[in-house]
């Protein structure tokens, strides 16, 4: 067929351009977010001094360090992992291995799969309103709380798509040997889906690492180390929040510091994880 | 063997020219040579058969004439000569080169857009005509892979709402809407019941009178029923070459007559 | 044989026959079952908690304010007199700013790695793009107030406000004092955010076309973006369309990057530049501050408003990636 020259070349223009705009908004993105994170590791690397790890958070005008807030998120982080880990693995199981295509089971991994990446102030307000009000004060239980229910998610679907990755025939084999269902499960398929639900709470780790809106009126923050989790607590968000915020030059310091701390966590936990997985699925 | 030149065929019908002389082409993929010293000529307005075992090369050999097959780690070295052009040398634009050299797969590929669009989208990369203009050339493919009489009042809907065998039609319509030179089928009835096959067997034979055509294939009897040629290739060589009764009735090589034979592959 | 032995041999193939009956277990499998489900159930209760506390709690602010709640431009602690119209509006606006600049770069980047990018790069991009979409929210909103907001107060906002500012209809989005922090640049910092998201979700459904599909489109000799635009991106559209939903949940509902650039300010401007204030940095900034019962019920009003405004895009994108991923294969 004889081709159309000036179409050709039309065509050939507009491959031109939107070659070239791909390669604009690729290098527009991986620049920007590269600035972002340049200026995270200057800002935050200038900031970082020992003295952070053993002082408190600073009274106005005062200098300090993020020990409290570095202990409350340790803390909260941990109970809100030891809480969300058995209930998110118990209900990733019976969606992988009781409710599978039922109706219901359908409706919960809809739900569950919508509350993954709900507003995580949401799930602040809520907590407000059964941990806080009643009780009448803040506390890190609240904080761990509303930790915790952030991470329910993040556990359930990865708990369940690793139970789902598990070839039928094992479990039939195991259910061949007169084993019965639960204990087939408990033995035979935690085992094989191990690495994966590991990987799901390393997962589930980093995501609350960062969250700050949910611990804003739920542990809200202290000023102090505190002995228990009945009393407000620090955090490394809501610190970094309140100290970015403020018109101090040394608390913006502190915030950077704070800030690269919780990036390096999160983003170690996401390295971890992806290294975990790629060796269980070898 | 490396059976590079062919006597034209006797007692065939029509005027023929080589379209496409395969020259020494040497395949990798990474490390492993699919394609050892491959010779082949094929001949404009006859239809060419490529047959032998998995992973014998006869795809990749396909592939390598409209450059489809791209990939990291792969190359090729040697001619494929296209009316005496070298397209391995081609840089830059291959868009040109592929639709001088149409390609059907093995399994259907209609495009997600309605019919119609199926075939007037490979049109308009082309051409600039008028709505009426374009609908004649949609209708006159569709009429040639003799799938219009099927479609013609459903022209709007997705090409994904046709049956196995409509779909593959389908592709070789929009193949052939563009008047490519030379057209490519890769194994283009394996996934087709055997009425479909026959429908697409008929078809390629009507395509013959105009395009140089060649097929892989799995099936004997499609390369006995349609090809003018064959070759039979085995672990990446071309073993032997020529008129398909010859092959099929007596083949020079043992490892042909044992393949067409059945004694494996 | 004797009879002994012989009794021996039957005991003995009797108990093979007839095992004993296994330890007693605490567990079996109904309560194993339960409690499975019972887990699963958590979940789901725990969803329709927050529903019902939200609004059991924004009962009380409805009731006075009624559906002017979400007419009224006024939002006055003093006089305990709220209206949800400004932090409405500013959340759309800037979801709608952080959708113009997020999606066409996330689309380019998909782009991109589909189809121009050489091979040893596409996994060392993939994997930054999936990191990327990881880092807290936080970073951002830092980001924002300390080196974007300065920015374009000293060099964007002045230029566009001199050349922009002047234009008739269009002139009174690029007016009035140029603060850097405002519902722009609020905007701007949610587009980059929601730009991994998603990229990463659009990279993986676009990996998901057939190869062969992809092929057959260059092979009637499409270019790499009639390829792309003609053929990948309708192919993939549902799940295209679903990591957009995802990128529009994310940037109506997030709360730490827009806090630090928004400037909190209750009330509608039409000017880009001007500080304004979305739902979830209201509530942010103000939950712990509202101390009269008012006060709280209207900001929790404003959280049922996020949640079921969320809820419906969320769902929306996770029935669209579910149809994606239901997609006939070829």
């Amino acid at each position: 067929m004889t081709p159309d020259r000036p179409l050709y070349l039309r065509r050939r223009a507009s491959e031109f351009v939107m070659v070239g705009l791909a390669w604009a908004s690729t290098l527009i993105g991986v620049a920007v977010l590269a600035l972002i994170l340049a200026e995270l590791l200057r800002r935050g690397l200038m900031a970082l001094h020992p003295s952070i790890f053993y002082r408190t958070t600073p009274a106005p005008g005062a200098s300090g360090g993020l020990l409290n807030a570095i202990v409350g998120s340790l803390a909260m982080t941990f109970i809100a992992i030891l809480g969300a880990t058995p209930v998110g693995v118990l209900a990733g199981t019976w969606l992988a291995e009781y409710g599978r295509e039922s109706k219901y089971a359908q409706v919960v991994r809809f739900l569950n799969d919508t509350l993954l990446s709900a507003p995580s102030i949401i799930i602040g307000l809520f907590v407000y309103g059964i941990a806080v009000r009643p009780f009448g004060h803040f506390s890190g239980w609240a904080g761990a709380l509303a930790l915790a229910l952030i991470a329910l998610p993040v556990i359930v679907r990865t708990t369940e798509d690793m139970l789902s990755l598990i070839p039928e025939s094992l479990r039939e084999a195991g259910v061949a040997v007169g084993a019965p269902r639960w204990r087939m499960i408990v033995s035979i398929a935690y085992r094989a889906a191990a690495s994966g639900v590991v990987t799901g709470v390393l997962l589930a780790v980093a995501r609350i690492s960062g969250e700050t809106a949910p611990l804003l009126f739920t542990a809200l923050n202290n000023q102090f180390l505190t002995s228990g989790m009945n009393t407000p607590m620090a955090s490394l968000p809501v610190a970094i929040f309140q100290f970015a915020m403020s018109p101090y030059a040394d608390w913006q310091e502190l915030a950077w510091a704070g800030a690269l701390l919780v990036s390096v966590t999160v983003l170690a936990l996401n390295v971890g994880a992806r290294l975990l997985a790629r060796r269980s699925t070898q | 063997m490396n059976t590079s030149t062919l006597p034209v065929a006797n007692g065939q019908s029509g005027a023929t020219s080589v379209k496409i002389q395969v020259r020494n082409l040497d395949y990798f993929y990474g490390r492993h040579q699919a394609l050892k010293h491959v010779n082949i000529d094929f001949l404009d307005r006859r239809v060419t058969t490529l047959i032998g075992p998995s992973g014998c090369g006869k795809s990749t050999l396909l592939r390598v004439l409209n450059r489809i097959s791209e990939y990291p780690g792969q190359r090729a070295e040697g001619e494929v000569l296209l009316d005496g052009q070298n397209i391995l040398s081609l840089s830059g634009d291959l868009t040109r080169l592929r639709a001088r050299v149409g390609m059907v797969f093995q399994k259907p590929t209609p495009f997600p857009m309605s019919i119609f669009e199926n075939i007037a989208f490979p049109i308009r990369l082309y051409r600039r005509l008028s709505r009426a203009d374009l609908d004649a050339e949609v209708e006159s493919a569709l009429r040639r892979a003799a799938l219009w009489d099927e479609v013609k009042d459903k022209l709007r809907q997705s090409g994904l709402s046709l049956s196995g065998g409509q779909q593959q039609r389908l592709c070789i319509a929009r193949a052939i809407a563009i008047k490519p030179e030379v057209l490519l089928l890769d194994e283009p009835a394996s996934a087709l019941d055997p009425i479909s096959t026959a429908l697409i067997d008929d078809l390629v034979w009507e395509l013959r009178q105009d395009y140089c055509v060649v097929i892989v294939t799995h099936n004997m009897q499609q390369a006995a029923r349609v090809g003018d040629f064959t070759g039979f290739m085995y672990l990446g060589e071309l073993v032997e070459f020529g008129e398909t009764e010859t092959i099929f009735s007596n083949p020079s090589e043992k490892r042909t007559q044992d393949y067409i034979t059945g004694r494996f592959g | 044989m004797n009879v002994e032995t012989q009794s021996q041999v039957l005991a003995a193939s009797a108990a093979f026959a007839a095992p004993a009956r296994p330890p007693r277990s605490l567990m079996t499998e109904g309560g194993f079952r339960f409690i499975t489900w019972g887990a699963a159930t958590l979940l789901l209760a725990s969803l329709a908690g927050i529903f019902l506390l939200l609004i059991g709690q924004s009962y009380p602010a409805l009731a006075k304010f009624g559906l002017g709640f979400f007419a009224a431009d006024v939002w006055n602690p003093v006089t305990g007199k709220f209206g949800a119209v400004a932090p409405i509006f500013g959340t759309l606006v800037t979801a709608a700013i952080a959708m113009l600049v997020g999606v066409p770069l996330a689309f380019g980047a998909v782009f991109f790695i589909a189809e121009l990018c050489p091979f040893s790069l596409r996994g060392p991009l993939t994997v930054a793009i999936e990191l990327l979409a990881a880092v807290p929210s936080i970073i951002y909103g830092m980001w924002g107030l300390f080196v974007l907001a300065p920015f374009l107060a000293k060099h964007v906002q002045p230029a566009l406000i001199d050349s922009l500012g002047s234009l008739p209809w269009l002139g009174v989005l690029f007016q009035g004092p140029p603060f850097g922090i405002g519902m722009l640049t609020a905007g701007l910092i949610l587009g980059v955010m929601i730009l991994p998201y998603i990229a990463a979700v659009g990279r993986q459904v676009i990996a998901g076309v057939p190869p062969m599909l992809r092929e057959a489109a260059y092979g009637v000799g499409a270019t790499r973006w009639e390829v792309f635009r003609r053929v990948l991106m309708p192919y993939a559209s549902r799940g295209l369309l679903g990591g957009v939903m995802l990128g529009l949940g994310r940037a109506l509902g997030e709360t730490m990057a827009v806090t630090f650039v928004i400037g909190n300010a209750h009330h509608i401007s039409a000017s880009l530049f001007a500080p304004g204030t979305t739902i979830s940095a209201s509530i942010a900034n103000e939950f712990t501050e509202a101390v009269d019962d008012i006060y709280q019920s209207s900001l929790l009003t404003l959280g049922l408003i996020l949640f079921l405004i969320t809820f419906a895009v969320l769902a929306a994108a996770r029935f669209m990636l579910a149809q994606a991923a239901r997609q006939v294969q070829l």
